[in-house]
């Protein structure tokens, strides 16, 4: 019985010798991911703007890389800016201003950016052409002003203005507007042609449940007149 | 009673001639090589870890065996997080043993396992992994209900992927054991 006990002293001094490794100090063999962030977030937005939001995963060997299509969006405040239904990362600049906070997580890591928003003050519908004729086409223009001051013409859009609205005319026999506001004349007469922004929208815009903007024009046989 | 125990002890001992159930355990150390691959290259660093191990198996010292061993041992450096718990390995192993009628009984061995590892990542709070080892060793018979066991062993073993959000890479190891221990055959 000797042996077995010389045999388990043996056993237990090794596995006390073995049990005295300290771990050392220093970065893990794998890394790992410290956060999220956005990349080339704008500070401010511009009611009816849009924006690609790119998310990178940043980790702890000093690299990041693209994660966007794989984060989960949260708006704070969808009336100041929501996130688009159809495309992945686009962020739409709202009707409301304010300081929306945008939300970006994967599996419980969160990163957000703040972007203010802008809303639009007016909008303003008018055409060059003061003599329409039937069977032409005639382009309107839309200029917005926004809270700030700041001319819609002055900011730099990444789908044209002028095709972020609703246009409608009143009487599409007579004539017709697309969704850029190219008007197509038909028979003469006079037509309300309008456009909408936030057309339906929840909360009142400056009274409004919508900002929108009316012209009206006289078509005739030969020409026509504002 | 206690006579009586012993007895049918000794009797349930010859009557399975040379197969017995084995106990045992062991420590010693183990030199593992991690390397893992994503977009920035393979890293590839070395660790070390005492091992203690604890097996239960049947088989006959001088002929076959098959040994099932659960082992932890805590690495010297932190892998995978900023701190790496304790590794624990579950290992089964087919025993081939050469009889050279002496004390010394030399063997070959090979097996598979499975290791979990506790970590603090930010996705992930353990890592798995699969193995595949095999080893050679030295019994040395005390007695015919006792060895010691010297057995050196190579593993190659694959950790299950991490996420890293738009990758999942995944570590790779081979490690060299070495472990004295005891054994029980009943």
């Amino acid at each position: 019985m000797h042996t077995i006990y010389k045999l388990l002293l043996l056993l237990s001094m090794l596995s006390i010798f073995t049990a005295c490794d300290e771990k050392t100090e220093g970065d893990p063999l794998v890394p790992d991911i410290l956060g999220l962030k956005a990349i080339d977030a704008p500070n401010k937005s511009y009611a009816l703007n849009k924006h690609l939001l790119n998310i990178n995963a940043m980790y702890s060997s000093d690299y990041e890389s693209d994660v966007t299509e794989y984060v989960s969006w949260n708006v704070s405040d969808t009336q100041s800016g929501v996130m688009s239904t159809t495309t992945l990362n686009e962020y739409l600049a709202n009707a409301k201003s304010g300081t929306p906070t945008i939300s970006f997580s994967y599996k419980g890591i969160v990163g957000s950016v703040i972007i203010e928003n802008i809303a639009i003050r007016d909008m303003n519908v008018s055409l060059s052409d003061e003599n329409l004729s039937i069977n032409s086409t005639y382009q309107c223009d839309l200029n917005a002003t926004y809270e700030d001051n700041t001319s819609s013409a002055d900011i730099d859009y990444s789908t044209p203005f002028i095709s972020q609205v609703l246009w409608e005319s009143n009487n599409t026999t007579l004539a017709t507007v697309d969704q850029n506001g190219l008007i197509t004349t038909i028979e003469s007469g006079l037509v309300k042609i309008t456009a909408r922004a936030f057309e339906n929208y929840t909360i009142e815009i400056n009274g409004a449940n919508e900002v929108n903007s009316s012209i009206e024009i006289i078509i005739s046989e030969n020409n026509s007149s504002i | 009673m206690y006579r009586l125990l012993f007895i049918i002890f000794l009797g349930l001992g010859s009557a399975q001639a040379d197969e017995r159930v084995i106990i045992g355990a062991g420590a010693g150390w183990v030199n593992e090589d991690f390397s893992f691959t994503n977009s920035q290259g393979e890293k590839t660093v070395g660790s070390s870890a005492a091992i203690e191990n604890l097996k239960i198996g049947y088989g006959d010292i001088k002929k076959y065996a098959i040994t099932f061993t659960v082992s932890y041992s805590e690495y010297s450096q932190n892998l995978f997080s900023l701190n790496d718990g304790s590794k624990m390995n579950l290992d089964i192993d087919l025993i081939k043993s050469f009889d050279l009628n002496s004390s010394f009984i030399p063997f070959v061995s090979m097996g598979m396992g499975v290791g979990h590892m506790t970590v603090e990542r930010e996705l992930e709070n353990y890592v798995e992994g699969g193995s595949f080892q095999v080893g050679t060793g030295l019994y040395y018979q005390i007695a015919p209900y006792m060895d010691l066991e010297l057995n050196i062993q190579y593993k190659w073993a694959h950790w299950t992927s991490l996420d890293f959000i738009s990758t999942k890479p995944e570590t790779s190891s081979t490690s060299l054991l070495g472990t004295l221990g005891v054994n029980f055959r009943f």
